[in-house]
């Protein structure tokens, strides 16, 4: 079985939760309201991209002498820097459709989760090898958005398309990111130690992430279930005496 | 100990789980670096939960 596959089996053994979390995202009924903080949240991952494969880069270049797989690293990230660049941007126009405004997103100060879930990579990057980067890369473009799911929730939610311009650009062009990542794992000569921090960093990945959704539901109960926890009064049925 | 024992005395996974012996397996192989990762990190094992259209970018 490929270096790519066994990772692959790992992170759907953990999963699970991670999917439940972003299914309660796409569904909850107050999704148009809920979907400017989701930009945000994709607005401070995608602009930490492009600096982490740059620190992967050059730890990987710095090890390339007596380190194979830090090479091959080096390789891949001079390959997909390019490819991740200005996505950032791309986010903050789509935000701009829905009214908040480039100035308001530069003040704010992101959640400590998206600090953890960056944070991390730079300690595995310096601290234990940098190919603990595509163990995060592969949970979060392992599973790429699908345009006919997009189309789907622009009609549930009425939320204007531009403000998924993004999204579909991902639905096009993760795909081949996906394929390029698993050629890059699966071509390199990876140890025991090599593959457990590929692992390790993809499991802490999935973990974070599922936080960060459920932090984002949590923000927006949803009425039904305010009413039947005993938080919002239940709908009158009669008039009062 | 299996790591599977070591999950569930840690309660990352519920006693009985719902894993499926595929999974069991590819659980008892893990490395015990990988095992100490579950448990530190707390992840959740053992859900049944299947939803493909997750479309995640981030």
């Amino acid at each position: 079985m490929s270096h790519s596959r066994k990772l692959r089996e790992k992170i759907e053994l953990v999963a699970p939760g991670m999917h439940r979390a972003i299914h309660a995202f796409w569904t909850h009924p107050r999704i148009h309201e809920i979907f400017p903080e989701f930009l945000f949240t994709t607005y401070c991952v995608g602009r930490s991209t492009v600096p982490l494969l740059e620190l992967a880069y050059t730890t990987g270049s710095t090890l390339r002498e007596h380190d194979e797989v830090a090479g091959c690293i080096a390789d891949y990230c001079t390959k997909h820097i390019p490819e991740e660049r200005h996505h950032d941007e791309n986010v903050l126009d789509d935000l701009a459709v829905l009214g908040v405004t480039k100035e308001s997103v530069a003040r704010r100060i992101p959640p400590p989760t998206m600090a953890a879930l960056i944070g991390v990579q730079y300690y595995w990057i310096l601290n234990a090898h940098p190919i603990a980067l595509l163990g995060y890369l592969e949970v979060l473009e392992g599973e790429p958005p699908i345009a006919e799911f997009l189309e789907e929730v622009i009609q549930r939610t009425g939320l204007p398309r531009k403000a998924f311009r993004t999204y579909f650009q991902h639905a096009d062009v993760d795909r081949k990111h996906r394929d390029d990542l698993h050629e890059t794992i699966d071509r390199m000569p990876l140890s025991r130690e090599h593959t457990s921090i590929l692992a390790v960093s993809a499991f802490q990945t999935v973990e974070l992430v599922r936080q960060t959704f459920e932090a984002l539901v949590a923000a927006y109960p949803n009425e039904a279930a305010m009413r039947a926890s005993g938080t919002l009064p239940s709908v009158q049925t009669r008039p009062m005496q | 100990m299996t790591n599977l024992e070591k999950l569930q005395a840690a309660k990352i996974l519920p006693v009985p789980h719902k894993l499926s012996k595929a999974d069991e397996d590819k659980v008892n192989n893990l490395k015990p670096e990988e095992v100490d990762a579950l448990i530190h990190v707390k992840s959740q094992l053992g859900d049944d939960f299947i939803q493909r259209n997750t479309s995640l970018i981030l």
